[in-house]
């Protein structure tokens, strides 16, 4: 019957119809070779406009006389209908846009495409130039974020958009590892290691922040900051192995002065963190040590005054043997930071003297040894904040009618009214006519304590 | 959008913006064989057959290059692959249509007919496809022995699909007649 012969017919697709494989094979090699005789010397340019090459990146996913036909008028329709109703009228409101905002889902949506369009082209560099710039993006989101007052659960969307950077950093890490297998140049490490110092700063004024907060959510969102800050310095670093490599490799769009540069550069960074995780540590030792002192005298005080005092002067003592046991871990913090910043010291040296003589691969190798030892100081120097922190609560001092000054080696300080003291880098201890003890201690500013 | 359609549009879109030789070599290596078997079955010659399939992916990389619509890559190969055969006749002065039954016999045709394992089944069907008109032929070797769909035979020689859909049944029933077998 007819299905018979059909079948009979598909049957014809044998073997020996097939053409030989050694003539697809040559035939192969001089068609791509034909085919790039035809093509210019240098680099084609893309001179297809980008909105051209939208409409084009359409068709992938539905027919070409479709895209062009219905969903482009509809979509020049729509921008036409949003401009005249003055619902967009300008076009950085999506790019300042903030989760939370009606124009951030546009936003990310544009960014998701811009992603897409990348990795279709093919073209690595700009796809890693495209993420860094994004990491970048959530970086300065987290820190307006954190800056707004008029919204709630701000640590939430803080955190989750930090999640987002990780996220980020973490692909240009991988493209930076693959570099070798792929066509990443000098110019998208170049790009990488400038965006990453830029995104480090930024994540520092975020730490910086939140140091005032004893939230639970704020620590841990200042862990998460801290941890996203270390994988950007390694991403840094790793942008300079690249160029490093590539320099080495014969690539001329990298020199040696841009190598020397970039190294040092990070290595004046890595430096220049250790020395101040070290500073601060010093400085919190300070404050512990005359906190310590403050509450020495005072337990003695209300000893020797008796009855009433002497219940507060029980309560005082189990704080100073809280406080004692801080001291002794922030001695302890002082010593590890004062080892590791001179080990830091020598290392830089070495250095130093590497990249004189122009031992590229050894200077990368001491600059990662002295990054981590960096990293490592400032683990040191915030967790001994953090126990400061959570030894001394913000509490509100409750007055009578006689509030009493009490004088401290760092100076008299006289409760305010509102009965609530503020205090920058400096121990006060406050007692009222009732007996009960508070403290206040708040870090602001940089972190560097100042006194 | 199935995947294999997705990735060669993708591959169309970079071919289209971003022009990259070893992009079009991974269609090249899809559609090689098809388009040679199309080409040898109406030529009956590997030599002829492998000019024409070379000068088919040529004309397919100018024509993207050009910036020309594709809605099918696959039917653009066939529809030039269709055209190059006939100007390989014209070119020789000849009428296509009483060339292609003459020129496989005057080519290998005795050898086209010996390449198949299964000669007698095989054979009465070659030799009665040989002698079915070239617009039957044309339409049975493309939907049953390159299973193209019906919608693309019709881009390629230019007729509706209702009229593919005729032509192929008429098709079928005259190489029945010829076969002798019951309709």
């Amino acid at each position: 019957m007819a299905q018979d012969l059909i079948t009979q017919l598909k049957n014809l697709r044998v073997g020996p119809i097939d053409p030989k494989a050694e003539w697809v094979a040559e035939n192969r090699r001089l068609l791509l070779t034909q085919i790039k005789n035809t093509m210019p010397v240098a680099a084609p340019v893309n001179v297809m406009p980008v909105v051209e090459q939208a409409w084009e990146w359409l068709s992938i996913f539905m027919p070409a006389n479709v895209a062009r036909r219905v969903v482009r008028p509809l979509a020049v329709l729509m921008v036409v209908l949003l401009v005249a109703t003055q619902l967009v009228n300008n076009v950085d409101a999506a790019y300042e846009a903030l989760p939370g905002d009606w124009l951030y889902p546009a936003k990310r949506a544009t960014e998701k495409t811009q992603v897409a369009m990348a990795i279709m082209m093919g073209n690595q560099n700009s796809e890693t130039k495209l993420h860094i710039k994004l990491a970048q993006r959530r970086a300065e989101e987290t820190k307006k974020i954190l800056q707004r007052t008029d919204t709630p659960a701000n640590t939430a969307v803080a955190a989750a958009t930090m999640v987002e950077l990780k996220n980020e950093i973490a692909t240009v890490s991988l493209q930076l590892t693959n570099s070798k297998d792929t066509a990443l140049n000098a110019d998208a490490a170049k790009d990488v290691k400038q965006n990453s110092e830029q995104i480090k700063d930024v994540l520092q004024a975020v730490k910086n922040n939140l140091l005032v907060s004893t939230t639970t959510a704020d620590v841990a969102l200042s862990k998460e900051v801290s941890a996203t800050k270390d994988l950007v310095n390694d991403v840094s670093v790793q942008a300079v192995e690249v160029l490093v490599a590539k320099h080495l490799e014969g690539d001329t769009s990298v020199s040696k002065a841009d190598v020397t540069k970039a190294l040092d550069k990070s290595l004046q960074s890595a430096a220049s963190n250790a020395a101040a995780s070290k500073q601060n540590v010093g400085e919190i030792k300070t404050i512990v040590d005359s906190v310590k002192i403050e509450i020495k005298d005072l337990t003695s005080d209300f000893k020797k005054q008796g009855g009433e005092n002497l219940a507060v002067a029980t309560n005082t003592k189990q704080f100073a043997e809280q406080i004692n046991l801080v001291a002794n871990q922030t001695i302890a913090a002082v010593l590890k930071t004062e080892a590791v910043s001179a080990s830091v010291d020598k290392q830089v040296t070495a250095a130093q003297e590497l990249l004189s003589t122009g031992d590229l691969s050894k200077a990368i190798n001491t600059i990662k040894q002295i990054t981590e030892a960096s990293k490592e100081a400032e683990k040191i120097s915030e967790t001994s904040l953090h126990s400061v922190q959570s030894l001394l609560p913000i509490v509100q001092v409750i007055k009578d009618n006689n509030p009493v000054a009490v004088s401290s080696t760092v100076g008299i300080i006289v409760l305010p009214a509102n009965g609530i003291i503020m205090v920058s880098g400096t121990a006060v201890l406050a007692t009222t006519t009732s007996g009960i003890l508070k403290v206040t201690v708040t870090v602001t500013g940089t972190p560097i304590i100042k006194k | 959008m199935p995947g294999a359609k997705l990735d060669e549009n993708k591959i169309l879109y970079r071919l289209r913006t971003a022009p990259n030789p070893d992009d079009f070599g991974v269609l090249y290596d899809t559609y090689v064989k098809q388009i040679y078997r199309f080409v040898y079955f109406k030529v009956g010659g590997h030599e002829e057959a492998e000019d024409i399939a070379s000068e088919v992916f040529l004309k397919a990389w100018h024509y993207i290059q050009a910036k020309k619509e594709v809605k099918s890559f696959r039917g653009l190969l066939y529809s030039i692959a269709r055209n190059c055969v006939i100007d390989l006749y014209r070119a020789r002065a000849l009428r296509p249509e009483v060339l292609m039954g003459e020129e496989i016999e005057a080519s290998d045709a005795g050898n086209w007919e010996k390449e198949f394992q299964n000669k007698d089944e095989s054979q009465a069907v070659l030799t009665a496809l040989k002698k079915l008109k070239q617009e039957y032929k044309e339409v049975i070797t493309l939907r049953y022995i390159e299973e193209l769909e019906i919608h693309e035979i019709a881009g390629i020689i230019g007729k509706s699909r209702v009229g593919v859909r005729v032509t192929l049944h008429r098709a079928i029933k005259k190489l029945e007649e010829m076969l002798g077998r019951q309709i």
